[in-house]
């Protein structure tokens, strides 16, 4: 009788052992699952990144590149409806905004409205913004700017704001200054 | 499921706080100093402002890849830890925790800006507490308190910590606690709604298991003892405490909206602790008082087929069959599509059957026996939908059925997690593809750029050049030095010439012999030859000079020309390094292409055997919803099928005794009628 308790007890002992280290299995199997999923996504981000940078580096090599930067601060007299660029009286890019993208760009965002490239030498750059003005009536409005393109990156900034004393909005467009 | 996630925070919201909180950042360290020193450092970052504004048109993907090359390319570096902070929530977000949490522990701690350093603190803790590591949290809000006092600590800053602990207290279920620090938090906080929820669900929660406990004591214990009142529970005060304050003291944002979420989540909360009481009551055999507990829940309640179930039941206790039918019709009427209704029927009948309603009980057993091959079907289907199920699913949209048990499937936490993850695999399967198509844009773009190169210099090419090149320059070099030297010995070179030269010395030798005559004073002819020989070697020198200074010219000229044909070698050389490095770029870069096509196969590998696990894993806990449902199904057909065999029986005795007993009145009748009618009798 003794014998038989004495297996029983071993076998429950076995038995609880096995269950024990299965559901550990079971743990790390989760935990490999997760890790799996993270590296991937972590992979992923970084792949985005190197192909962003390389084809930035291919398709708008410094020498030639040209950026025009979007920013909008302050929507008291202007509510832009679209923009259109123009280089060499060409156009290069037009935008029509959305409600979630005017939400981004008055939360300080800044929107990339052309990347492209751009010879060594003078150009004229103007950018034509429409929209609904004061008193609620339409408003188109251009900013123009001559640019000297040297075999630097050359980054313009379309800056958009209210003039509290004209009552009106007021667009600039001039050179990214990073000082 | 965990009970952050419970706090229905939105993604975007989070994130937003953190733009939010960024912007706040750049603008107020610059509002110390003027106001276009704050717009200069919020325009000084194109990556950031860039970020930003991707962030907020839900581009989180964007966004983060925007921060990651500006991290990658060490630009901007003014803005360099806003930058990574901001990066580590999107990452988060993105499902990239662990590079995160590095991007974070490994920001360096400025020495000489205090607000910086704090919310580098501020976000160690955040990050600690998503990730549900207290110590963590705890250890970083230390530090955070060790840097600065409290008094001096920004407002948004000491807002954010507060609620951070009130998450954390939340987190390790200090609900009372954590009621008590909500109604602290400033009334114009973000936060505050999403925390209330989060608190809400949590006493939801608390106060269930607590009525779960009243239960089992109350079957210990005496029938009689009283059940603490509605009104006395410290959670519903506390209710009444945070309903008031949001209601009159909001002082902006959506009140209205927050004031009917309150109303809505206390009412969910008060039907949910009746049903409680209600059930505990049933447990107890109060029929009468379930009764009036349970028709204290509103008909357009969510837990109004539970309610109607209790009050079959409640029905059923006291006997009332006229109640229980009423009950239970009402119960198809309002929920057909749930489960509990057919169950309900079954007592329903069960009854009826009791009191001898036998054809009754018969019929509402007949009807629910074919109403569960409605729910078999639609089960069936729910287990068959190919892809994981969604709202949008047409059998969903067709199906009441299918559509109510889809409400129960999408609560279960596996289902959630295994649906999550898939989603986010079938993201970056999406993302691959688009990564697919640039990858292969760039092929194209460099097959095109090599048939366009129709000249290729080669490095030996240009070694030839740069030798020619250099032979030249020293020959070059060598003649200007010569020349030099003569031009500038005017002596040397105004005789250089051999004729010159001899016409010199024959003129020198002729006035040396002149000297030697020695000639009288007064002899006219040794001083005309004395001039006419110093004439001669004047004319002589004289044209010698001539002859330089044009040999000089011609000497400029050649060197001019010489110069000319340099440069236009050396711009070619030029030319051809430009060309050579353009190719060892096109080389380099396609080298880089390739390493990119084989990280992009590998890494599509990887997504695609993931992306089917989590799809079959999303089934499989679909597909065991799905058969417990239809388990159910079949053991309710069971009891139906028994139910309706014995409501047969009873009927088929019933109508034996009825034979017979009609036999028996024909019988007897007869034999009146024999008394009767001697002409009929036997």
């Amino acid at each position: 009788m003794t014998g038989i308790k004495k297996w029983r007890e071993v076998w429950t002992l076995m038995l609880l052992m096995a269950s024990v280290s299965m559901l550990h299995a079971e743990d790390l199997k989760l935990q490999d699952e997760v890790m799996s999923l993270e590296e991937i996504q972590t992979e992923i981000l970084q792949l985005n990144r190197d192909l962003f940078m390389l084809e930035e580096d291919l398709l708008f090599p410094p020498n030639t590149q040209v950026v025009v930067f979007v920013g909008w601060r302050g929507a008291a007299f202007f509510n832009l409806d679209s923009i259109e660029l123009k280089i060499d009286d060409k156009v290069v890019s037009a935008h029509l905004y959305t409600d979630r993208q005017k939400a981004a760009l008055k939360a300080g965002g800044l929107q990339r409205l052309y990347l492209g490239n751009l010879k060594a030498g003078q150009h004229e750059v103007t950018a034509i913004m429409t929209g609904i003005g004061p008193e609620q009536r339409e408003y188109r409005r251009a900013a123009s700017l001559s640019i000297e393109k040297t075999t630097e990156p050359l980054r313009l900034a379309l800056d958009i704001r209210d003039d509290p004393q004209k009552q009106q909005p007021q667009f600039t467009l001039s050179t990214w200054s990073t000082e | 499921m965990s009970l952050l996630a419970r706090c229905r925070c939105p993604v975007g919201a989070l994130i937003l706080f953190g733009v939010a909180s960024l912007f706040a950042a750049s603008a107020g360290s610059a509002a110390s100093s003027d106001a276009a020193t704050a717009e200069r450092i919020e325009l000084n970052s194109t990556a950031l402002g860039e970020a930003i504004y991707f962030a907020n048109t839900q581009a989180y993907f964007e966004a983060a890849t925007r921060l990651l090359v500006a991290e990658a390319r060490e630009t901007e570096e003014t803005q360099a830890i806003p930058r990574r902070l901001f990066l580590s929530s999107l990452l988060w977000q993105l499902g990239a925790s662990d590079y995160a949490m590095r991007l974070v522990e490994t920001t360096p701690l400025p020495e000489n800006n205090p607000h910086l350093l704090q919310r580098i603190y501020l976000q160690r803790a955040t990050l600690a507490l998503r990730r549900q590591d207290l110590p963590a949290f705890e250890q970083a809000i230390r530090e955070l308190g060790a840097q600065t006092a409290e008094s001096s600590m920004r407002d948004d800053i000491q807002q954010r910590v507060q609620a951070l602990r009130l998450q954390a207290m939340i987190l390790s279920g200090d609900v009372s606690q954590a009621a008590e620090t909500w109604t602290q938090l400033p009334l114009d906080s973000f936060e505050r709604p999403f925390l209330h929820q989060a608190i809400l669900a949590q006493l939801f929660q608390a106060q269930a298991q607590a009525q779960a406990q009243v239960q089992v004591q109350d079957q210990a214990q005496d029938e009689t003892e009283q059940q603490p009142s509605e009104e006395q529970m410290p959670w519903e005060m506390w209710l009444d405490k945070g309903s008031d304050l949001t209601l009159t003291e909001r002082s902006r944002g959506d009140a209205q909206q927050a004031a009917r979420e309150q109303t809505m989540y206390r009412q969910a909360i008060a039907e949910r602790y009746t049903l409680q009481q209600a059930f505990v009551s049933l447990s107890r055999e109060a029929f009468s008082e379930a009764l009036l507990a349970f028709d204290r829940i509103p008909l357009d309640s969510p837990f109004l087929a539970e309610a109607l179930a209790g009050k079959i039941r409640a029905h059923v206790g006291l006997g009332d069959a006229e109640g229980a039918r009423s009950s239970w019709q009402t119960m198809l009427k309002r929920t057909p599509a749930d489960l509990q209704t057919v169950h309900a029927g079954l007592w329903v009948a069960a009854l009826l059957q009791q009191k001898g309603a036998l054809a009754s009980a018969r019929n509402i057993l007949n009807t629910q026996a074919n109403r569960l091959n409605d729910f078999r079907r639609a089960f069936q289907a729910l287990r068959d939908v190919e892809a994981p199920l969604h709202a949008d699913e047409p059998l969903l949209q067709e199906n009441p059925i299918a559509w109510l048990y889809f409400q129960d499937l999408s609560l279960e936490d596996t289902w959630q997690q295994a649906k999550a993850r898939w989603e986010r695999m079938r993201e970056a399967q999406g993302l691959l593809d688009v990564n697919a198509r640039r990858l292969v844009a760039l092929e194209e773009g460099f097959a095109l750029k090599r048939q366009l190169r129709l000249t290729r210099a080669s490095d030996a090419e240009l070694d030839g050049y740069q030798l020619r090149r250099a032979n030249s320059q020293q020959a070059h070099e060598a003649a200007l030095s010569t020349l030099a030297d003569r031009v500038a010995r005017f002596g040397d070179l105004a005789l250089a010439e051999p004729e010159t030269q001899a016409l010199w010395n024959g003129l020198q030798s002729a006035k040396a012999r002149l000297a030697r005559l020695q000639l009288a004073p007064s002899f006219t002819e040794g001083e005309s030859a004395q001039r006419v020989l110093a004439t001669a070697q004047g004319v002589l020198l004289w044209q010698a000079y001539e002859d330089s200074l044009s040999r000089a010219w011609r000497v400029r000229h050649l060197q001019a020309k010489h110069q000319a044909g340099l440069k236009e070698a050396a711009e070619r050389i030029q030319r051809i390094e430009r060309e050579l490095l353009r190719q060892r770029d096109l080389e380099r870069d396609e080298q880089r292409l390739s390493v990119f096509s084989q990280r992009w196969r590998r890494l599509s590998r990887g997504v695609d055997s993931e992306l089917q696990r989590e799809y079959e894993q999303v089934l499989r806990v679909q597909g065991q919803f799905c058969v417990h449902l239809l388990q159910d199904v079949e053991a309710l057909d069971e009891r139906i099928q028994y139910a309706l065999a014995r409501v047969e029986d009873a009927l088929w005795l019933q109508q034996l005794d009825r034979r017979s007993t009609n036999k028996n009145n024909t019988k007897s009748t007869n034999k009146n009628n024999n008394k009767n009618d001697p002409k009929e009798a036997p």
